[in-house]
């Protein structure tokens, strides 16, 4: 496993050296939504609380760096320290209230509370531009021995995130903690009985997946210089969503597969057509209907007839 | 010599110069515009432009093809940088032509300086772009900023007019308050009052609040700016509002441009504004491009088909003078300056100032039917008018 | 005084709109527990629709019909071809229905562009009826005219028909629906049905008020679930009242605090959610 993994963590480290910088740069784009699924596959997958907002935790990690960058203190560590604060304290705050709903209702409290904070990014153009955004947020490198402008570089940073993300998501859903989630996802009352508190459970998953989005949020803003409304919108909630459910729920690499899969087919279909949305409104579709299980669950199910 | 072989080597001769050329890549002029949303039509004016325009010169200049790639930035800035990267990185574009939408010049500004390429501006109007903090060697734009087209009106209405009290009414974004900001300077510096600010967000359908919210004051003339959809909309509302009557409409010259102009229809009779460029214009030039203009797409030119009118015009004339040569950036760029003074535009004859921002003359219309069409007569006219003259009470 | 009086006829007018998708859509989560995230898009397509076949015929009424009919067939595809195919799980059904929303509306972009479009008005009501020192378009007061009737229909319908008290029967308890002999099946559909013509009526009223644009659909989709959840799913009255309550706070909101305009209809929205789960008139 361990082997796997190192050989996986050099190839990306290595990767760079043999692309384009349009190449890489895509790649970074792949390695932040994997960031970004694989924290709402924590809240989904594992602890099976399904959100349709959980860009409002990404949003806010980006808007906290944006703003601090460009106005107050350009410090990446700083900057980068207050973005995850931020999304954290987001999440806890949310998660007080979304817990609360079940089923449809949490998919809609979580909408809701994210629209919330995309109507004040929307409206307070004095603090965050409005729906012009806030432009011209340079790459990382005050703080820094050298600068991240330079694509390679930022990649790196990228991987870097990617790698700890990996590892300490890895951590938290083979520990007992890990393990409790997924029983409480499959019968809560059983798990009451037995004595759990499951509230707290769900609701510490709900942060830590709200900590991860946020550094997901933070990176793509270093990423496109830029930061609006959009980074908390039900787009890149629904988008994260589908990344998982693509990749396969309640796995550990299933969000990683799947955003590949999307950043890919978003810039190999952009090349030809103009009919992105309709291709991903296909994807929606197909998934739902025909993998629900994932490509991950897919290439097991496979791998288990072969054997 | 056979004969076949002769005749094989007279007709490598006869071709050779062809193949020569051919094999030279075509220069690629990459288009980041609005192709979808409510700018769209203001995008696909600006390529009418550049596509008539090349048309003309048979799609080749600086003896080298001129290919088009076009990329919609939806008037998005996460779109548009992300758009631009590709034309840039992937498509390795040689010029850059947008955008529209002032929001996305900004976003793209700093990786187009980074980057080096060449971008023409044919219409984004924020000041920003082009100011002493932020113009780049590599930015050059043909479209008045919003201070250039907007503050004159302050002086002039005080004038020529009797308005002295004014609602200011304008899209909530970038482009539409820096619009009524310089007006606001300029009328309020002529010894103008302004009785209230307004905003409404962008592609609202519905301005049924606004008006309310105006009609319930005292004022002689309403100032407004909105765009594309937004001004159709809100010029067909107020007048069925009931306000055209007790305060005339006034505004910058997008509230009444030639692209919404016939959706409107017969309520935008009467509305004075200030621009750059009316297709009503009277010079040869103009009457041979509007003429031209309306035999390839059945209506009228707008300002943006006469922005990329004009960009293809300077990069077709930068190739020529530089014969194609594309390899050093900074003879590009410096070709492109001095093409500029030597054309002979549609609305006149232009220049680049210090930051290579057009310094063009500015018009007063006011819509009038003439036949059966309704146009922005030309009702005064301000032959040079530069950011640096109206930029006082900003730039100190 | 008539500076109020025009807000609250604004505010009136639109709130009608919305209740024209909220009811559907509160309808269809009522009997299926499915929340249509495609609902958006039946109100663009709608539009569109009546659009085409205004320009194509010449009759408003035809390019109405059209579009109710249009809409209504995709709707019935959606439930009985896609819908039946999901588990019956809320996030397959967001998934898919959300799936349909970029589907439909980049499908609409392709055929009938990017261009902001409006929809012509019939000339009868094209003029302004005079309110102390204003002019308030004819139209608006159509829309109202509309709205109210098909509310009071609705109510009708629901209280007072046997289609009503079927549906009224499966919404509470399906199974023992079922035993009694009612087709729950066929009501889906039906429901299913009606829930989009709504939709696609509020598009076609609404089309020369609010214009039809790329993006429309996501807007009034959001503006329409505020509604369903501060009415509560499930409930006409919630549906109307709702209505009329989010009308009214755009309106006003952009008239007195355009700084928050977004943020006025969201944050009750959030605290509805957070006090009173079901909304005002919810059932559960």
């Amino acid at each position: 496993m361990i082997v796997r993994a190192g050989a996986a963590v050099g190839a990306l480290a290595v990767l760079p050296l043999t692309l384009s910088s349009y190449q890489v740069d895509l790649l970074t784009k792949m390695l932040i939504f994997a960031i970004f699924a694989m924290s709402l596959n924590l809240s989904l997958g594992y602890a099976g609380l399904p959100s349709l907002g959980h860009a409002a935790y990404f949003g806010v990690g980006a808007y906290t760096v944006g703003l601090l960058a460009v106005r107050v203190w350009n410090n990446f560590w700083v900057d980068m320290a207050c973005g995850l604060a931020a999304a954290a304290v987001a999440a806890a705050l949310f998660g007080l209230l979304a817990l609360r709903a079940e089923g449809s209702y949490l998919l809609m409290i979580t909408l809701a509370l994210a629209q919330v904070l995309w109507g004040i990014a929307f409206g307070w153009r004095r603090l965050t531009g409005g729906d012009d955004g806030l432009p011209g947020i340079p790459r990382p490198a005050e703080g820094l021995p050298l600068s991240l402008a330079d694509g390679r570089r930022f990649y790196y940073l990228v991987l870097v995130c990617f790698v700890v993300s990996v590892g300490v998501l890895a951590l938290v859903t083979r520990s007992p903690f890990g393990r409790a989630l997924v029983g409480i996802r499959e019968s809560a009352r059983r798990m009451e009985v037995l004595g759990y508190d499951t509230w707290r459970y769900k609701y510490v998953a709900f942060v830590l997946a709200g900590l991860f989005a946020g550094l997901a949020g933070n990176l793509f803003v270093y990423y496109n210089g830029f930061v609006s409304p959009a980074y908390l919108s039900i787009v890149f909630s629904a988008a994260a969503l589908i990344m998982v459910i693509l990749g396969g729920a309640g796995t550990l690499l299933g969000p990683v597969l799947g955003s590949a899969v999307i950043v890919y087919l978003e810039n190999a279909v952009s090349a030809y057509t103009q009919r992105w949305l309709l291709v991903l409104g296909l994807v929606y579709v197909a998934v739902t209907l025909f993998v629900p299980e994932g490509l991950v669950g897919l290439l097991r199910r496979r791998k288990a007839q072969a054997a | 010599m056979s004969r076949t072989l002769r005749f094989v080597l007279s007709l490598a001769v006869a071709l050779a110069p062809a193949v020569a050329a051919a094999q030279a890549p075509p220069v690629k002029l990459g288009l980041l515009l609005p192709y979808t949303g409510v700018l769209s039509v203001q995008g696909t004016d600006v390529t009418n432009g550049i596509e008539l325009f090349l048309k003309k010169i048979g799609g080749r200049a600086g003896g080298r093809e001129i290919q088009l790639l076009k990329e919609d930035d939806e008037a998005k800035p996460d779109v548009g940088i992300t758009k631009l990267k590709k034309l840039v990185e992937r498509d390795r574009a040689d010029f850059l032509v947008g955008p529209v939408s002032s929001v996305v010049a900004l976003a793209i500004r700093n990786y187009v300086h980074e980057q080096g390429t060449p971008l023409v501006v044919p219409v984004a109007f924020t000041r920003v772009l082009t100011s002493p903090q932020q113009a780049s060697p590599s930015i050059f734009r043909l479209a008045e900023t919003t201070d250039q087209s907007n503050y004159p009106m302050g002086a002039w209405m005080i004038k020529h007019t009797k308005y002295r009290k004014v609602i200011v009414m304008a899209t909530d974004f970038v482009a539409g308050r820096h619009a009524v900001e310089a007006f606001m300077a300029g009328f309020k510096a002529a010894g103008g009052e302004i009785v209230k600010e307004i905003y409404a967000p962008l592609n609202t359908p519905d301005f049924a609040p606004y008006l309310a919210q105006a009609g319930s004051l005292q004022a002689d003339a309403v100032y407004a700016w909105f765009a594309g959809a937004d001004a159709i909309r809100f010029v067909k509302q107020y007048k069925e509002y009931g306000l055209a009557a007790r305060m005339p409409l006034t505004g910058h010259g997008v509230l009444t441009d030639d692209t919404v102009l016939p959706a409107i229809g017969d309520a935008a009779l009467g509305i004075l504004t200030m621009h750059g460029y009316s297709a009503a214009v009277d010079n040869p030039e103009n009457r041979a491009f509007v003429r031209d203009y309306e035999a390839a797409y059945k209506v009228w030119p707008s300002r943006y088909s006469e922005g990329g009118w004009d960009t293809a015009m300077l990069i077709a004339e930068a190739l020529e003078s530089l014969k194609g040569d594309l390899s050093n950036r900074d003879r590009v760029r410096e070709a492109l300056r001095t093409a500029l003074p030597k054309l002979k535009l549609p609305r006149g004859s232009v220049q680049f100032d210090a930051y290579r921002q057009v310094i063009a003359p500015i018009l007063v219309t006011r819509t009038e039917k003439q036949g059966s069409r309704i146009v922005n007569a030309v009702v005064d006219r301000i032959p040079s008018v530069s950011q640096e003259a109206t930029w006082g009470w900003w730039n100190k | 005084m008539s500076f109020y009086l025009i807000q609250i006829l604004n505010g009136v007018s639109f709130g009608m709109l919305l209740f024209l998708l909220a009811a559907g859509l509160s309808l269809i989560y009522g009997l299926m527990r499915i929340l249509n995230l495609a609902h958006g898009s039946y109100y663009v397509l709608g539009a569109y629709t009546a659009l085409s076949v205004a320009r194509a015929t010449e009759s408003l009424l035809l390019a109405g019909l059209a579009g109710v009919a249009v809409v209504t067939a995709v709707g019935v595809f959606m439930e009985r071809v896609l819908l039946r195919r999901v588990p019956r799980a809320e996030l397959p059904q967001a998934l898919l229905t959300f799936g349909m929303l970029l589907i439909l509306g980049d499908l609409c972009l392709w055929y009938w562009g990017g261009t902001p479009q409006t929809l012509p008005r019939p000339e009868a009501l094209s003029g302004a009826v005079q309110v102390g020192t204003f002019f308030f378009p004819a139209y608006r007061l159509f829309v109202i005219g509309v709205g109210t009737t098909v509310g009071v229909a609705l109510w009708l319908l629901q209280e007072h028909t046997r289609l009503g008290a079927m549906i009224r029967a499966a919404i509470d308890d399906a199974e023992i629906a079922r035993t009694t002999g009612i087709n729950v099946s066929v009501l889906s559909t039906v429901v299913f049905a009606l829930g989009a013509a709504l939709a696609a009526l509020g598009g076609i009223i609404g089309g020369p008020m609010l214009g039809v644009y790329p993006g429309a659909d996501f807007e009034i989709l959001l503006l329409a679930f505020v509604v369903v959840i501060i009415g509560g799913l499930g409930s006409l009255k919630g549906a109307f009242v709702g209505a009329l309550l989010v009308g009214l706070l755009d309106t006003f909101g952009k008239a007195r605090f355009p700084e928050l305009a977004m943020f006025t209809i969201f944050a009750p929205m959030a605290l509805i959610l957070a006090v009173r789960p079901t909304g005002l008139f919810g059932a559960r």
